[in-house]
């Protein structure tokens, strides 16, 4: 199922976001918010049951996915939720 | 805190797309994506049509399947550039395997490529291929309650072909019914009746499969 590649192309994106962007160091993300709207292209169940079983064992592990509805074509990443303070390292 | 990310998430798909899209308009090919379920007629389609399109138009084709390379087997007496892609369990094609494919081809000798997609009424919707158009069949035999059904791929089409029409009393289908749905989904989109195993029947979409064509590289 296409949920699956969906699924690994986000952890890609967001492992990169967390690596590479200064905002991101040292804190955890908490959430990742998604908009989608109908018809859908990618399925939300489908997608987070993939997710969840490659985020296991790994910093996204207790990630919490938001799936919000809009006008929007399309099946976007709109933001990542981060812990306000440093969870770790300097 | 927030990051912003606002990335679709099908970017990859949707970049690669655009380039063979790009590369598609720089070398002046129109490209076709056929979808269907399996089994609704789409090779046999191109059997019964390859002939008339392939004296006008340089083509090629582009075969998508899970396995083997039987469909592009059918098409070899044609005599034109024949890719076969085999998914290996994956259940549409995507923009890099027709990029992959088309550095197999020389593109400044086509006027034309036909995509055979994998058989599937779901997920090829989601998949731009950077084509042109979308032809889509729908076989009577996969029952009236089909186009409401699977309304994504109904509305995503640009052709609608009802095949399998010699059947319909058989099947207890009444195809205005059916054909009314289908314009209900999708007001714009050309639909013909058609039995890709006569090609009687294929005339008026074959010819309009090549006015397309021409209209377009004239423009």
């Amino acid at each position: 199922m296409h949920e699956a590649s969906v699924a690994q192309s986000v952890f890609d994106t967001v492992n990169e976001i967390i690596t590479t962007d200064p905002d991101a160091k040292n804190r955890d993300v908490e959430k990742i918010i998604f908009t989608l709207s109908h018809p859908y292209t990618v399925y939300p169940d489908s997608f987070s049951f993939y997710f969840e079983e490659l985020v296991k064992g790994t910093v996204l592990e207790k990630i919490e996915l938001v799936f919000e509805e809009t006008n929007e074509t399309g099946f976007f990443i709109k933001s990542l939720i981060l812990t306000d303070e440093a969870t770790h390292g300097n | 805190m927030e990051i912003k990310v606002l990335k679709n998430v099908m970017h990859k798909n949707e970049a690669i797309g655009k380039d063979n899209r790009e590369l598609f308009h720089q070398n002046n090919i129109f490209v076709f994506n056929m979808m269907s379920s399996p089994g609704a007629g789409k090779t046999t389609l191109l059997e019964n049509t390859l002939g008339a399109i392939t004296k006008e138009f340089k083509t090629a084709v582009i075969e998508g399947d899970l396995y083997t390379s039987r469909d592009a087997e059918r098409l070899v007496q044609f005599n034109i550039p024949l890719i076969q892609i085999n998914t290996e369990g994956g259940c549409h094609l995507d923009a890099k395997m027709i990029n992959e494919s088309l550095k197999e081809m020389d593109l400044k000798e086509l006027d034309l490529i036909m995509v055979e997609n994998v058989g599937n009424l779901v997920c090829p919707t989601a998949f731009d291929l950077g084509e042109t158009m979308r032809i889509l069949l729908y076989s009577i035999t996969e029952g009236a309650d089909k186009p409401k059904k699977y309304a994504n791929m109904f509305q995503s089409a640009h052709i609608i072909l009802i095949n399998k029409v010699e059947l319909a009393e058989l099947c207890n289908i009444d195809l205005d019914a059916v054909q009314s749905e289908i314009r209900e989904l999708n007001p714009t989109c050309k639909i013909f009746r058609v039995s890709a195993t006569k090609p009687e029947t294929l005339i008026e979409y074959t010819e309009f499969i090549k006015k397309t064509v021409r209209d377009a590289k004239e423009s």
